[in-house]
């Protein structure tokens, strides 16, 4: 058998199995016994026996505190395992060391991720063993899958007995592959019909929410039975299975996470330890931009896209040079910000004034707390969606004005315009405290695109700027490039801009040195796209993937890529080098770790090759 | 193996300090020569089993009623003396010490001797427990002398080596209980066989097959087999793993199970008392079901006739079913 991924969307994979059929992952292993037959449109079978079906067979030969006999052939073979329960922690290494003995193949896992680091790497399939109990205490689930997954690379981790329509989301987020029909059994067996929203006693049912093929062909919840019981959640089930391999594949899965977590408070709190105290292992399989990002809970907030925007402000972005005031707006719903009614009136009221040039417009926003101007292409920012009433609850407020304390503390603005309204509620205060009363105005009195508030506004602007030297729109336009640049590629970035001329109307940019184009901003991307030029101007300080020794051709395949440094997501533009020459430059497809650890698929997409 | 031994002892208790109080004594019904007889249960409080000391069985809790201190031969006797004052129209007394009576260490050889010789031609049978390691033949031989009939019965529990290592951590093998029970055959003493009808870390059906494999192995040595369903004792392994819900209890419905099959393999007679059948520490069913099934095995025990069994149902059936065919699939246990 040999595992491929093919799609991620973080820890999440969508991936073929190839058994003597090939099969997706993430998937359902359906048991079939004398007792229980699987789903019809099953793709892989979990038996006790041999039995006459074309699919592909996986075999549980149950434990070695019975002896069996095994005949027939099977796609995947559980060996008699030893496994001990959870709670018996100083037995757990015994029975490792004995299934080690009698296979390498499959990994039996005995939950206690404390004995993790000597486990077998490089396994085909790893088997959660006690998932089931483990899954009861949120945090000690979460922290032993992610410990599992951090120490078996790419392989195939299954948790039996767990996967109902209502929590296989997080789980495949969580990082797990394979799942069985287990708990679709017994609750069929127990009266319960499944959904995504948990499961509903069918006595307690008055109507049947569902028209499946089985649900279709009843009138009234008092005809279900254990099979017609079963088969609704089989399908229910599978077609959750389905959602979520499509919600990898366009990257949306994490929405969908937050969604279905509400069945439970348990998975809530999965959730959320997820991310509060995994946020390091995540960040590294979470690509650099996505289409759309939809910030609906509580729980959006905390989401890693959004908490690595703020902390790469905080390690890589530097304000204009040339800026003297900050001026504070107001975010809008239509992305980027600048194509909207409001910022165009805004942008008005600033061009009216001379000097514009020395003005830093900042917009106050959640979830990502602020975004400076030049940065509002740049993923997340023009991406995001959130529901806005006005009124901003406590953790949100605490999040802005960490960022805005930070960035007033680390840049000097000698004044501070703050073109907002309710948010001067939590931010006069602070702004007031670090550059003093008298260098900080308010413009902004009903709402801020008022023609009495555009006009004090303008009028602030006008007053203010004229104290300054003038700062042309050009060299300003190259001062945002260099800060986009620095907030892309970190400090490297600066050399793209140094000597170059911005040419093109924003957000069409383009970077030319000696008129040679190093490089060019798109609004799609919200990034910038080097030229080979640009490739060798930038250097192998960052951003670089280290390829054999073979003439590039098309794509770099991961199984091509000899090292890459380690923040590159997928997304990133990543330049392409042999030793010290630059062969190319393009897009990732998957994040250093994966292009280092997978043997397979697209590492980079290549634009530009060297001859 | 070693670190199953070490847990067992981490989760045994101190112990209950009355040298002179024994354990219990009571009346039941047991069959001799194809008739129904009483029979007088004693039970002595000892300093303890010697294994359990040492290590320990992982679901036998006796040892929380053994003597800290010092049992003299004195308190021995007195406590016999006491609880033979029960002995009336018995035709069988077993003697049992929740430990093994043929160890010197726990009954001494007078103490031993004089409660054989009182007991002597009153009663038709009586019984003793030991470990295979204190069947002697010279002890044996002394013993058998003083009685009409005796018959050891040792706590095999399982016929399966791995089992005993790995999961009730016996202390001895398969091997030493044939060693022991050829022996006693040689003498001409009877042999009743403990099984224990699952151990902790199998599933309810690797519980009911290694039954019967033990079962099949064991009938040419063991002229009755009692099956034994595990009940929760304190401060054992298996309550350890139990209250946290990595244990359950067999149903009696592979009590049935284990017992319908041996009787179509097996000569021996097989009996089976489930220690707190029907309860929540005991082998039970889903509560409605379980007083009639239990007066079905009582009246196998008795009888040896399979056919009490016939016509025996209940909806809980095919929960106990369903958890046959699945159980091993989960890698865990799974919640009743």
């Amino acid at each position: 058998m040999s595992f491929e991924v093919t799609d991620r969307d973080g820890l999440a994979r969508t991936g073929v199995w190839s058994l003597s059929k090939s099969v997706k992952t993430p998937n359902i292993l359906f048991i079939n016994t004398e007792r229980v037959k699987a789903f019809s449109d099953a793709e892989i079978l979990l038996v006790d026996k041999a039995i006459d079906d074309d699919r592909p067979k996986i075999l549980n030969s149950g434990s070695p505190f019975l002896k069996r006999e095994i005949l027939g052939e099977f796609d995947v073979f559980f060996p008699p395992f030893l496994l001990y329960p959870h709670s018996c922690k100083e037995l757990h290494k015994f029975a490792q060391n004995y299934n080690r003995e009698i296979t390498k193949n499959v990994v039996l896992v005995q939950g206690d991720y404390k004995g993790f680091g000597s486990i077998v790497k490089d396994s085909e399939l790893y088997i959660l063993g006690n998932a089931y109990s483990l899954f009861l205490n949120p945090r000690e689930f979460v922290n032993t899958v992610i410990a599992l997954r951090k120490n078996v690379g790419q392989g195939l981790i299954y948790a039996p007995a767990l996967g109902m329509p209502n929590n296989i989301a997080i789980l495949v987020y969580l990082g797990i592959d394979l799942f069985d029909s287990l708990p679709l059994i017994i609750n069929a067996r127990l009266g319960n019909f499944l959904s995504i929203d948990g499961k509903w006693s069918v006595k307690e049912m008055s109507e049947i929410p569902c028209s499946c093929s089985v649900c279709s062909e009843l009138d009234s919840a008092s005809e279900f039975n254990f099979e017609n019981l079963l088969m609704h959640n089989y399908i229910v089930t599978f077609n959750e299975l389905r959602n979520i391999r499509n919600a990898i594949k366009d990257e949306r899965l994490r929405e969908i996470v937050e969604s279905r977590i509400r069945s439970e408070p348990l998975l809530v709190s999965m959730l959320r330890i997820l991310d509060f105290e995994h946020y390091k292992f995540q960040e590294m399989f979470a690509p650099i931009v996505k289409r759309r990002l939809k910030v609906v809970s509580k729980e959006s907030l905390y989401r890693v896209d959004i908490i690595r925007f703020q902390r790469r402000l905080k390690e890589r972005y530097k304000k204009p040079a040339s800026v003297r005031l900050l001026l504070l707006l107001p975010c809008s719903a239509k992305k980027p910000y600048s194509f909207s009614r409001s910022h165009a009136l805004f942008r008005r009221a600033l061009m009216d004034c001379e000097n514009h040039g020395v003005v830093h417009e900042v917009i106050v926003t959640s979830p990502l707390g602020i975004v400076p101007r030049e940065l509002e292409l740049f993923y997340p920012a023009q991406q995001y969606d959130i529901a806005v009433t006005g009124v901003w609850d406590s953790e949100e407020i605490k999040m802005i004005q960490d960022l805005l304390s930070w960035l007033l503390k680390h840049s000097r603005y000698e004044f501070v315009i703050s073109h907002l309204s309710a948010e001067n509620d939590f931010l006069s205060e602070l702004i007031a405290g670090c550059v003093g009363e008298e260098h900080f105005y308010v413009t902004c009195t009903d709402r801020p695109t008022s023609g009495t508030s555009l006009k004090q506004l303008a009028e602030r602007l006008s007053e203010i700027t004229q104290c300054y030297d003038k700062v042309s729109g050009s060299e300003r336009l190259r001062e945002d490039m260099e800060s986009l640049a620095l907030f892309q590629f970190g400090n490297p970035g600066k050399r793209l801009i140094e000597g170059s001329e911005i040419k093109g109307r924003y957000p069409n940019l383009r970077i030319f040195r000696d008129e040679r184009q190093l490089g060019m901003l798109t609004k799609e991307r919200g990034m910038l796209s080097l030229t080979l030029e640009g490739g060798k101007v930038i250097g192998k300080d960052c951003y670089w993937v280290e390829i054999d020794d073979f003439k590039l051709r098309g794509s770099v395949f991961a199984v091509g890529v000899k090292d890459a440094y380690s923040e590159i997501r997928a997304g990133d533009e990543v330049i392409i080098w042999q030793g010290n020459e630059v062969r190319g430059v393009g897009v990732a497809m998957m994040s250093a770790k994966e292009m280092v650890e997978c043997r397979r698929g697209e590492a980079v997409k290549v634009r530009h090759r060297s001859e | 193996m070693r670190e199953l031994q070490s847990m067992i002892n981490s989760i045994q208790r101190k112990r209950v300090c009355k040298p002179r109080e024994y354990l219990g004594a009571w009346t039941e019904s047991d069959v001799l020569n194809g008739k129904v007889v009483r029979a007088l249960v004693i039970i002595l409080r000892t300093k303890g089993c010697r294994w359990a000391l040492k290590s320990g069985c992982s679901m036998c809790g006796y040892i929380n009623d053994a003597v800290q201190d010092e049992v003299k031969d004195e308190d021995l006797l007195y406590q016999y003396e006491c609880a033979r004052k029960k002995l009336n129209r018995h035709d069988i007394v077993k003697i049992y010490t929740s430990g093994s009576f043929l160890d010197i260490e726990e009954i001494p050889e007078r103490v031993q001797l004089e409660i054989l010789k009182d007991l002597g031609k009153d009663v038709q049978k009586v019984i003793v427990e030991s470990r295979p390691e204190f069947i002697v033949k010279e002890r044996v031989e002394q013993l058998k002398y003083l009685v009409n009939e005796l018959e050891i019965a040792i706590g095999l529990e399982s016929a399966d080596n791995f089992i005993l290592r790995n999961s009730i951590n016996k202390g001895f093998t398969f091997e030493d209980y044939i060693e022991k029970a050829e022996l006693l055959r040689d003498l001409g003493v009877a042999v009743k066989t403990y099984i224990l009808i699952k151990p902790p870390f199998l599933t309810e059906k690797e519980a009911i097959e290694t039954a019967v494999n033990s079962t099949s192995k064991i009938s040419k040595y063991s002229q009755t087999i009692s099956f034994n369903p595990v009940n929760i004792q304190s401060n054992t392994l298996v309550e350890f793993l139990w209250k946290r819900n990595e244990y359950a209890t067999p149903w009696l419905w592979s009590v049935v199970e284990v017992l319908q099959r041996s009787k179509s393999i097996s000569d021996s007679r097989l009996i089976s008392d489930p220690t707190a059948g029907g309860g929540k520490r005991g082998a039970h069913n889903c509560g409605r079901c379980d007083r009639q099934v239990l007066k079905s095995i009582r009246e196998f025990s008795l009888t040896q006739d399979i056919s009490v069994f016939k016509g025996l149902y209940c909806e809980c059936k095919e929960r106990w079913l369903d958890l046959l065919d699945l159980e091993s699939f989960a890698f865990t246990q799974l919640p009743r």
